[in-house]
């Protein structure tokens, strides 16, 4: 790795601060993102990116090496990605320090860094300050698994799978097509294939160009259905409380012991709560060691991050919701009146 | 409704009228050695400058490290 290392500038940006988000456009709920370029800026390919489940489920030491080696091939070639919306060439600069609301979260902090996500976070606050913060906003870049397409972590553009009966399914991509083009985009990673997500539309149609053994390349098009962007689990994105409240507590789920003696399955919501932090949790009367079984009806077992989750994406400010707790070894129902706007 | 290109369409217009004259009033951080046995530079225009210089590609990493 260190001798294909040697082969690039090897440049580390350790903040956003003055970074030109218009030069490096990217999913700023990430923690970790790479572009391979040349001298002028141009970009031969994106690496990086992440599946719900996991941070690192697209980045393996195998496809940071291959996407080093076809990074090599490209700029031999001089093939960058051509200036277009989906790879831009700058030709103004727009630093994080000019979204209105960044020097306002900036001064509540010690530490200067502006991290990626506080990006993200900055610009749908502005968007909440417009009055057109829609939940939707938190799903960008959006993974290719939302079409039931789940990319090999080594090869990022071979297909490892496909769910059944999903609208890649019935687009006929079948596991091992390596994707050439989306939308008439060159993809060879992951996170070159989520960038064109990133700009597909709401509803329509991606016209995929597939690669198979033995086989001529073929065009299928998958048709995008309302609501596509959305996935299961979005509770890693930090910038997800923007969009709604939280529950203003912490909590840890029950371990298995503790659950049976509560008659708790695996499967149920179980979280002691450990630490409360907002009026409204105060309020609602929530003391620290009750245990949350169902909250706004939901009694499926989640994280506390997932429960966090829950709430940003299906309550809103001003709503009052129910919450079950277990106090003592006996249920009580509580309701939690959520302020009508966001605290500052 | 096509909310999403509506919203990024009214973003985009808005944020460019509420772009400040001055910015950069957020101090930025010195940045952090990192250990190991890759070189980085750490500053995007001097990468630039060395990549026009040497001939080879950027590889250019956002990791937040602080």
């Amino acid at each position: 790795m260190a001798d294909l290392a040697e082969q690039f500038v090897c440049v580390r940006i350790q903040s956003m601060n003055g970074v030109n988000l218009n030069h490096f456009p990217f999913e700023y709920d990430l923690t970790w993102m790479a572009f391979f370029q040349n001298a002028e800026g141009r970009t031969y390919l994106r690496y990086g990116g992440r599946e719900d489940r996991h941070a690192d489920t697209h980045m393996t030491k195998a496809s940071l090496v291959r996407s080093m080696q076809q990074a090599l091939a490209l700029h031999q070639r001089g093939d960058v990605k051509p200036a277009s919306r989906y790879e831009p060439v700058a030709s103004s600069v727009r630093t994080p320090e000019e979204i209105p609301p960044m020097q306002a979260m900036m001064s509540r902090r010690k530490v200067s860094c502006i991290h990626c996500h506080d990006v993200k976070v900055a610009q749908l606050r502005h968007a909440g300050d417009l009055g057109l913060l829609r939940k939707e906003m938190v799903f960008t870049y959006p993974s290719p698994a939302n079409l039931g397409i789940h990319l090999d972590p080594d090869i990022q553009n071979r297909v490892a799978a496909v769910d059944k009966n999903s609208v890649a399914d019935k687009a006929g991509i079948q596991p091992d097509d390596r994707l050439q083009t989306i939308d008439s985009q060159r993809v060879l990673t992951f996170a070159d294939v989520t960038r064109v997500l990133e700009l597909a539309p709401p509803t329509g149609t991606l016209r995929v160009v597939v690669a198979r053994r033995g086989q001529a390349l073929s065009t299928k098009e998958i048709p995008l259905l309302t609501g596509w962007r959305k996935s299961a689990d979005p509770s890693w994105r930090a910038s997800g409380g923007v969009v709604g409240p939280n529950a203003g507590l912490w909590g840890v789920p029950l371990d298995p012991a503790e659950r049976r003696k509560m008659g708790l399955g695996a499967d149920d919501l179980a979280i002691k709560v450990t630490f409360i932090h907002k009026p409204w949790s105060r309020g609602a009367g929530i003391k620290l060691k009750d245990v949350i079984v169902s909250i706004d009806g939901q009694t499926q077992h989640m994280t506390t991050r997932q429960l966090q989750s829950y709430l940003h994406q299906n309550t809103n400010w001003g709503d009052t919701i129910e919450l079950v707790i277990q106090r003592g070894g006996k249920p009580q129902n509580l309701k939690m009146a959520f302020p009508r706007t966001p605290p500052d | 409704m096509n909310w999403k290109l509506i919203g990024f369409v009214a973003l985009l217009a808005v944020s460019r009228q509420a772009t400040p004259a001055v910015s950069q009033t957020i101090e930025k951080p010195p940045h952090a050695e990192v250990d190991g046995n890759i070189s980085w530079v750490y500053d995007y225009a001097e990468g630039q400058l060395l990549s026009q210089a040497s001939g080879k590609p950027m590889f250019v990493v956002f990791r937040c490290e602080r």
